[in-house]
């Protein structure tokens, strides 16, 4: 799956940019989002309740006039619920046009991770937010799971849900 | 054929502006067959101009039926124009099937680029035309036996040498296009207005070079841009022979090359030049033919100054400056000769200049800028983080920017605003053909055409005006016999006019016919299940009865109305645009209609309401009025379902809170309001905590990754940052009345 690219200067950039993830953490784990679909970070926000959609999806906030839908990753994967702290972000990803933000625990670092340290996902887990990774990546000792932003979103609507 | 993307801008301004004409020319028609309208010269003109123009760019775009039947109606007004044939109302019929003709075209040429759908109504309609042509000596033919006897001359009508021959004696004075029929001559006409267009268009853009050099400001660039432009004209000059404005074309370029040296002595010649290439080729417009008078002086005063630059001697230098104003005296002369020629042309090239074409969806683009501006104001002037605090240098500030981002929303939406003129002469037309379909003796008054409303309104009242302008002469006004047994004049009186009320435009429609019975019309709404009985309604909301779908009070189905649906799209449409539908009648005086509509679609004025810690955004417009449980009859029905009493009628209450699944702050009913609101005649009661107050939201679209919103029309953002969900009345009753 290949993601729209906000740096495109030179080969070197691009391949920079490639390699590069953010990685935020829910409770123990961490996960890995490639940096070129993310916009920005930012901390926690006022949500407005929208009703009828899946229970992941939160609400609406406002960025800066513009009105998205947040989506509790933790809900999304299936993990039990937590409540919001001071530690708690929304990660604010862009895919196929489609602005999503993502709250997370917490924020971790922007890393550059080697083609050579990735690994394919194993394939015989059915566990829970199995589908939204697209490999997983060992670093410091660390298992990192490098997750498909397109996959997180699910449809570019939420129809086929409802 | 898909349409060439070159020609795609072209075809657009095409379709734009034939349609603007022919509306204009449909107007005029009509108020000159019902004698409002004087068909003197100058009209017939008007109307020749107008055909002229459509058939110009036709044959630039091949659009051979377009032509054919425009240059056939270009005959005949020439003919009426010389008065050798006085217009009969045959004339406007067969005009106006011209039109209608050109328009049924329109559409296509639009989308394909083609104008084949007309190919077989364009030889009937050419023929028809041609036959008042050819019927001038007997002028009392009836035009139906003129066309059929034109249909059956089909061809012979086609054969563009027959009558046009004598058509005209002195080129000089018309446009060359007007002297013969000859295919050829009309795709001349068109090219040599590209021509004309193209030349003037660069031209001003040497200007602009020259200007910038004339400041200081000398860049290869810029020269370099101005020599082409002079250089491209010059090439189409040899093209279409005129050989002294390639001659000129080729002085000025020498001008132009000499002041790439920074030399800006003789940049005053080079002006002088570019005005006069500029005269004379505007010229070919009205007939020129290309010659330039005082061409040596021109290339003498160019070759002076380049000289002079050259040398850099102070006395020559003296008389290149000298001598440009010279010219410039010559030139006035020039332009003046041709003002004097055809003022008309230069006023309106002039005033043209004055406005340009912009593609709608920048201006739509615009306008959400400037409704985020107000938002992002808003919230910097509203910040909770002032709270407590006086800052008075950021107090003025803030109020500073409110004022500049008012004056910029203003001018943004008075950027939008046309005037509803065009949609308003448009009607002179349909009342005249319902009227005649009818017999019907009527006359059609408009007042206010000048009032401005936005684009996007005057799109969308087109439609609900025919309808009602359609009701208003087949059910409102009596026929003749009637109305004069019953003491009112012959002619039916028919009034619409529009002017601005209180943020809204108010279009009235008003007629001194029969009226609406409210009696019948209840009656009728009983007979159909429309309501079940009429205890409690007054007059007006009777007569609302004849907005809901399938209601109709004629007697007889006709071909005009009476199916019921007008009505019903009457109020679809108004309601839309968000605005919405009066009807005031005395019965044997007449019925009003007054369409209420706010001045722009993207702000709303609503009512914000309080649900918990939720925000909701009502529109006012569907809000009838909010009421306090308390002293209320509210009844919980075996099903669950809660009711209140209100003036004898029962409407159903919808929970805020149940229909979201949020939780309330009001529970019992003397804790919450309950706000009335009604669409499509349906209404119905939400309780919500608290109504917190009235303002203008801009309304936002929900992200498209939610889905569809049941019941909510989108999102508004509040001064504090929050979000208010703007609730979708029209969906939300007819759930209700679904379920129901």
């Amino acid at each position: 799956m290949s993601h729209s690219r906000t740096i495109e200067d030179t080969a070197e950039d691009e391949d920079d940019a490639a390699r590069k993830h953010l990685t935020f953490s829910l409770g123990t784990e961490i996960y890995a989002l490639p940096i070129s679909c993310v916009t920005e970070i930012v901390g926690r926000q006022a949500i407005t309740y929208i009703p009828d959609v899946p229970h992941y999806v939160r609400g609406v906030i406002n960025l800066r006039g513009k009105v998205i839908p947040v989506i509790d990753v933790r809900l999304r994967f299936g993990q039990l619920e937590r409540e919001y702290d001071s530690r708690t972000c929304t990660i604010v990803v862009e895919v196929g046009g489609v602005c999503v933000g993502l709250i997370v625990d917490a924020v971790r670092e922007v890393l550059n991770i080697e083609e050579e340290d990735v690994e394919a996902p194993p394939g015989i887990a059915v566990g829970a937010g199995a589908g939204y990774m697209s490999g997983i990546g060992k670093l410091d000792g660390e298992v990192t799971m490098i997750l498909d932003p397109g996959q997180v979103l699910g449809q570019s609507s939420l129809d086929g849900f409802l | 054929m898909p349409i060439d993307e070159d020609n795609r801008e072209i075809i657009e301004e095409f379709v734009a502006e034939s349609t603007e004409n022919i509306s204009e020319v449909e107007a005029i028609l009509v108020e000159m067959e019902s004698g409002t309208c004087e068909a003197d010269d100058e009209t017939l003109n008007l109307i020749f101009r107008a055909f002229h123009s459509v058939k110009g760019t036709a044959g630039f775009l091949e659009l051979s039926n377009v032509v054919h039947v425009t240059h056939i109606a270009e005959s005949l007004l020439d003919i009426l124009r010389r008065g050798e044939l006085i217009l009969q109302p045959t004339h406007v019929s067969v005009f106006l099937r011209g039109l209608d003709c050109v328009n049924r075209a329109l559409e296509e040429v639009a989308q394909e680029g083609t104008d084949l759908c007309i190919a077989d109504l364009s030889l009937v309609v050419g023929a028809a035309l041609q036959a008042e042509i050819d019927g001038r000596t007997t002028s009392e033919t009836q035009s139906d036996a003129a066309v059929q006897e034109a249909e059956e001359t089909d061809l012979a009508a086609l054969d563009p040498s027959a009558p046009l021959a004598n058509v005209d004696a002195d080129p000089a004075s018309e446009d060359p296009v007007a002297v013969g029929s000859d295919e050829n001559v009309d795709e001349e006409y068109a090219l040599l207005e590209e021509f004309v267009t193209d030349s003037l268009e660069r031209l001003d853009a040497v200007d602009a070079s020259l200007a910038a050099a004339r400041d200081g400001v000398v860049s290869q660039q810029l020269s370099d841009d101005g020599l082409r432009a002079v250089h491209t004209i010059k090439g189409n000059c040899g093209f279409l022979g005129f050989f002294e404005l390639g001659e000129l074309c080729h002085a000025t370029e020498s001008g132009l090359a000499w002041l790439v040296d920074e030399n800006t002595n003789g940049l005053e010649s080079v002006f002088a030049a570019v005005d006069a290439l500029r005269v004379h080729i505007g010229e070919l417009r009205e007939g020129g033919l290309g010659l330039v008078p005082n061409l040596q002086t021109l290339r003498d005063q160019l070759e002076a100054s380049a000289s002079a630059s050259a040398t850099e001697n102070v006395d020559s230098m003296a008389s290149a400056i000298e001598a440009p104003a010279h010219i410039r005296v010559a030139d006035q002369t020039t332009k003046d000769l041709v003002a004097g020629r055809n003022a008309k042309g230069v006023d309106a090239r002039s005033s043209q200049k004055q406005s340009i074409r912009v593609d709608t969806g920048k201006l739509d683009e615009l306008m959400n800028l400037v409704g985020e501006l107000i938002i992002a104001e808003n919230m910097v002037s509203h910040n909770e983080d002032l709270e407590g605090h006086e800052f008075e240098s950021f107090h003025k500030a803030a109020l500073h920017l409110n004022r500049i981002t008012r004056s910029l929303q203003d001018l943004t939406m008075s950027v939008r605003m046309v005037p509803i003129r065009p949609t308003f002469r448009k009607m002179l037309r349909v009342a005249r053909d319902v009227a005649r379909k009818q017999t019907k003796d009527i006359e059609l008054v408009l007042v206010g055409e000048g009032t401005e409303v936005d684009r996007s309104v005057v799109e969308a009242i087109g439609d609900p005006l025919v309808h009602l302008l359609r009701n208003a002469v087949d059910h409102g006004i009596e026929d003749a016999a009637t109305r004069e047994a019953i003491g009112k004049p012959r002619k039916g009186q028919l009034n619409l006019s529009a002017h601005h009320e209180a943020g809204e435009v108010w279009i009235t429609l008003s007629d001194d016919g029969k009226g609406l019975d409210p009696k019948k019309i209840l009656a009728k709404a009983i007979e159909k299940g429309v309501v079940e009985n009429g205890d409690g309604l007054t007059n007006n909301e009777v007569f609302q009865l004849i907005t809901e779908p399938g209601f109709s009070t004629a007697d007889v189905l006709s071909d005009i109305s009476g199916r019921g649906v007008g009505m019903d799209v009457v109020k679809r449409n108004i309601e839309k645009l968000r605005g919405r539908l009066e009807i005031a009648s005395e019965l044997g005086k007449g019925t009003t209609f007054t369409l209420r509509i706010p001045l722009t679609l993207a702000i709303v004025e609503g009512m914000q309401v309080r649900v918990g810690h939720h925000s909701y955004t009502i529109p006012l417009f569907a809000i009838r009025e909010s009421v306090a449980v308390e002293g209320m009859s509210v009844t919980s029905l075996t099903n669950g379902e809660e009711v209140l009493e209100l003036r004898g009628a029962f409407i159903p209450i919808l929970r805020m809170s149940n229909l979201h699944n949020i939780e309330a702050d009001a529970n019992t009913w003397d804790e919450g309001v309950l706000v009335i609101v009604s669409d499509a005649g349906f209404t119905m009661a939400l309780f919500v905590d608290e109504v917190v107050g009235q303002r203008q939201t801009v309304v936002k679209p929900l992200p498209g990754y939610l889905g569809t919103m049941q019941g909510l029309a989108g999102c508004s953002i509040l001064s504090t940052g929050k979000i208010s969900l703007v609730v979708d009345v029209q969906t939300l009753t007819e759930r209700v009345r679904l379920a129901a």
